[in-house]
């Protein structure tokens, strides 16, 4: 093996060509065969486009191996590492969590879920509905009826 | 506020409604509170029904009666409490007509529960509800009313005739006799053979399981992995845990990951004297070479807890060994054992040897010192938990070096019960972390004065003790915030102490000028502190925490207070109000515990000059209507003469005027009309008495709420429109 570390080549959706490192590429279990294969052309990503690879690239790269780490500074300034890296707005939020879906990334899967669950707590239904632009479909006699059930659990 | 989602280049990005049903279930499985999910559930019809395939944990409030209406389309649901139904303390189906239909619809409602928490009051219970799901896996049982008179074991058989794929059982708040048990065990070896977790953590408890009753349970359920027990530890009683206890233990087994062995005393969580010496007058039956063969054998342990509440002597050589015999070490509580490490030279040893543990709690300690806790926090260095109680040795300096030394990984600490760690001190002692502890117990003890004339006589020799541990060249990183400490004596009532402690989060040094009389630092933050536990003697105010600095908490969510003490020949204090009012100082406080159920004094009548229990609740609560907070546990104190924890009238009546309560429990008993009062709380939505301490009072026999009344009160409540 040459000490040169391996390079994969992505194209997005729209067009834009990116280099990763192969260790990287590797932890994305959708194109992980391919990378194992040895492919050498630019693997085309359809559903992501640049800026949100862009995006997707600069978390794994930020975390590949510091997330194993035993370091408490390292792990320390990952954190906000992580909390900067997250100050985005909320269309680019999903479309992280759909990129990290498809690509199948665990880590940033599961950290922008969490985000998304984190804003949704403790909102009343009214903020929950202004947030995501959903709109009210309940008949008045089906809202009274959940109500009426929600009722019997703890912790209202 | 730009509270629009709608910025102009975001409008055409993807909405939450447009990610695939799968990423949204995903998303709402990481919402655990019950509130958020409901809101969740009526924002649209998608929502709700992704919330409910995604609701796996349930607790059913209500009234038993009122069980016809169970909920329906909870179908995920896998863990069901029904031990928190109204009324409270009562069983579940004594209460209904027909127990089979209850038992039935809850079953059909709930098709897949596989963990099941429930009040039992007798085993006829048991009988009815389990048969119908065959597949439960963890059972925990409750009853905090007496034992009824049943043949021995009668709930337990219950529990293990229906349930055959049971793998944990949990009875900490079950009210049984230890003879219960084992007899069960043995008539199903099957059952006991496959159970994993056994909780007998069991506060009624007033000597704990023997230990030939140890020896039969352990031999019984030989896979078990989790183990919690309560025993005796006093040689002077028949059947106490001593070498052949733990030893039949480590060799029954083996798979153990969490052992928790509780001396019976220590579940009655009464404070210590923070006077006493810190050794008891009797040693534990517990030698060095059992302690290191019981070590060996348990060698998947990742939580250990040895609260012993007798003198376990020189106990570094054998801890010592942990680390090499248990490498999953996690968590360690340790009660009782002297000489945990002997800080001689530079060298890590005994207990500072376990350097995997995260969670380290030592009670009773009686020779450990300041050195002593700079040897643990050097070797423990990945502490994010640290609990210190009763051991008189400590002083603040030697508790600032550890949370100085920990200030990467500690977010929790608790201190109590130490006679040189009062509020002032303790406060002193966690400030290098404040802007990253989550969580913190301290004692109000109100000791500023005596902090202020120790002041200058800061003698302790940090430098040494740092360029030794630098010698062994294992934490560098931490040394420079100990390495440079120096006290500095500027004379007369203002001493100051000049430190160079704090290494910010990018390796930099900042300076401290911290004043001798603990004002220091006004105005920072404590950033991500959540929960705040106190302690506090009866009799004295809240007022001085604020003054201590713990003013500034803006995520501060929950807090618990604890008030002990006897009343009884105590006078007048000089101030109306307890001080619950200088809460109000945090913004995000929802939560409020207040227990004043280890408050002794007179319910009825106290002799004059005295004030009876009802001025004293007047007292606690007073200022109770000031807070916005939306939920209450309140413990009223108690009247051990007439077996009495009773909301009183003033109580009652303080608590009526807060404008944004939803849910009060009360851990005691009350009058109805007094319980009438809280319905004129405009937000209160739950309500619930709840007797939950050894023995719950029957109350079929005094004048408080019974069942009908109880029933009563909560149609009244339910029939009340809430907004949101």
């Amino acid at each position: 093996m040459s000490s040169k570390k391996k390079v994969i080549t992505l194209r997005s959706s729209d067009g834009e060509i990116f280099e990763v490192e192969e260790a990287v590429a590797l932890e994305w279990l959708t194109i992980k065969p391919l990378v194992e294969s040895g492919c050498t052309d630019a693997i085309p990503l359809p559903q992501v486009t640049g800026n949100i690879l862009a995006k997707v690239i600069e978390y794994c790269k930020k975390h590949i191996g510091a997330s194993e780490s035993e370091d408490r500074k390292i792990l320390y300034e990952l954190e906000s590492w992580d909390a900067d890296f997250i100050k985005v707005d909320q269309g680019t939020l999903f479309d992280l969590i759909r990129a990290a879906d498809y690509l199948t990334i665990k880590t940033l899967f599961e950290f922008t879920c969490q985000t998304v669950a984190d804003t949704i707590k403790h909102k009343t239904i009214e903020e929950v509905r202004h947030i995501f632009r959903e709109s009210n479909d309940f008949t008045p006699e089906e809202e009274k009826e959940i109500r009426g059930k929600s009722w019997w659990l703890q912790g209202l | 506020m730009s509270k629009s989602p709608c910025s102009a280049d975001s409008a055409s990005a993807t909405a939450l409604n447009d990610l695939p049903d799968v990423i949204l279930s995903n998303i709402f499985s990481l919402l655990t509170d019950t509130r958020s999910r409901n809101s969740l559930s009526l924002v649209c019809r998608k929502y709700c029904a992704l919330e409910r395939a995604t609701r796996t944990s349930l607790s059913l409030r209500g009234n038993v009666k009122d069980l016809y209406r169970i909920p329906t389309g909870f179908r995920s649901v896998t863990s069901l409490d029904l031990s928190l139904l109204s009324p409270w303390g009562y069983d579940l189906l004594s209460a209904v007509s027909d127990p089979c239909l209850l038992a039935d619809g809850l079953a059909h409602s709930f098709p897949l529960v596989d963990s099941l928490t429930v009040y039992v009051r007798s085993p006829f219970t048991l009988r009815f509800l389990l048969p119908r799901w065959p597949l439960l896996r963890h059972v925990k049982l409750v009853r905090w009313h007496q034992r009824p008179h049943n043949p021995l074991g009668a709930d337990f058989a219950a529990v293990f005739d229906h349930c055959r794929s049971l793998l944990t059982l949990d009875v900490s708040s079950f009210y049984y006799y230890t003879e219960d048990l084992h007899p069960v065990l043995q008539v199903y070896p099957l059952a006991a053979g496959s159970l994993t977790k056994l909780d007998l953590l069991t506060v009624s408890f007033s000597e704990g399981f023997k230990s030939q009753e140890i020896k039969a349970i352990t031999s019984a359920c030989g896979n078990l992995k989790e183990l919690l027990l309560a025993c005796t530890f006093d040689t002077r009683y028949n059947g106490y845990v001593g070498d052949e206890a733990l030893l039949d233990i480590a060799v029954n087994c083996p798979k153990l990951s969490l052992l928790h062995l509780v001396d019976t005393s220590s579940l009655l969580n009464i404070r210590g004297d923070p006077e006493d010496d810190g050794f008891t007058s009797e040693d534990a039956g517990i030698s060095h070479a059992t302690m290191v063969e019981f070590f060996s054998r348990l060698s998947l342990l990742e939580e250990l807890v040895l609260d012993v509440c007798k003198n376990v002597r020189h106990s570094g050589m054998a801890l010592e060994v942990l680390n090499s015999k248990c490498p999953n070490l996690k968590l360690l509580k340790l009660g009782q054992f002297h000489e945990v490490v002997m800080p001689i030279d530079s060298r890590l040893d005994g207990l500072a040897r376990c350097h995997g543990l995260v969670s380290l709690s030592i009670k009773n300690s009686g020779d450990l010192t300041d050195e002593g806790l700079i040897e643990i926090a050097r070797g423990c260095s990945k502490l994010a938990k640290f609990e210190i109680q009763g051991c008189k040795n400590v002083t603040w300096k030697g508790m600032r070096t550890l949370t100085c030394l920990l200030r990467r990984s500690l977010i929790d600490i608790s201190i109590s019960c130490c006679k040189n760690l009062g509020a002032t001190t303790s406060l002193k002692s966690v400030e290098p972390i404040r802007h990253r502890i989550q969580r913190l117990h301290i004692d109000c003890v109100w000791d500023s004065e005596e902090f202020a004339n120790d002041g200058g006589s800061l003698t302790f020799d940090l430098n040494e003790v740092a360029d030794a541990s630098t010698s062994t060249q294992q934490h560098d990183e931490f040394m420079p915030c100990a390495r440079n400490t120096d006290y500095e004596d500027t004379g007369g009532r203002h001493k100051k102490c000049k430190y160079m402690v704090d290494l910010d989060a990018h390796g930099q040094y900042s300076h401290y000028q911290t004043n001798g009389n603990a004002n220091g630092n006004l105005g920072e933050r404590w950033d991500r502190l959540s929960y705040l536990s106190l302690w506090i003697s009866i009799g004295e105010l809240l007022a001085p925490l604020l003054e201590l600095g713990l003013d500034d908490c803006p995520n501060l969510e929950e807090i618990r207070i604890k008030v002990e003490g006897d009343c009884r020949g105590m006078n007048k204090p000089p101030i109306p109000a307890f001080g619950l009012n200088y809460l109000v100082g945090y913004p995000s406080l929802a939560k409020l515990q207040l227990d004043c159920g280890e408050v002794l004094g007179y319910a009825l009548t106290a002799p004059s000059g005295q004030m009876d229990l009802t001025l004293w609740e007047r007292f606690f609560l007073n200022g109770i209507a000031d807070l916005s907070i939306s939920t209450l546990d309140y413990w009223p104190p108690q009247d051990r003469d007439v077996n009495q924890r009773s909301l009183s009238l003033p109580a009652a009546g303080l608590l009526l005027e807060s404008q944004t309560l939803r849910k009060i429990f009360i851990h005691g008993t009350a009058h109805e009309h007094f319980m009438n009062f809280l319905l004129k709380i405009p937000s209160l939505r739950d309500a619930q008495l709840r007797a939950d301490y050894y023995p719950a009072p029957e109350n079929d026999m005094s004048t408080e709420m019974r069942v009908d009344s109880c029933s009563r009160f909560e149609e009244q409540l339910n029939r009340r429109v809430i907004p949101d």
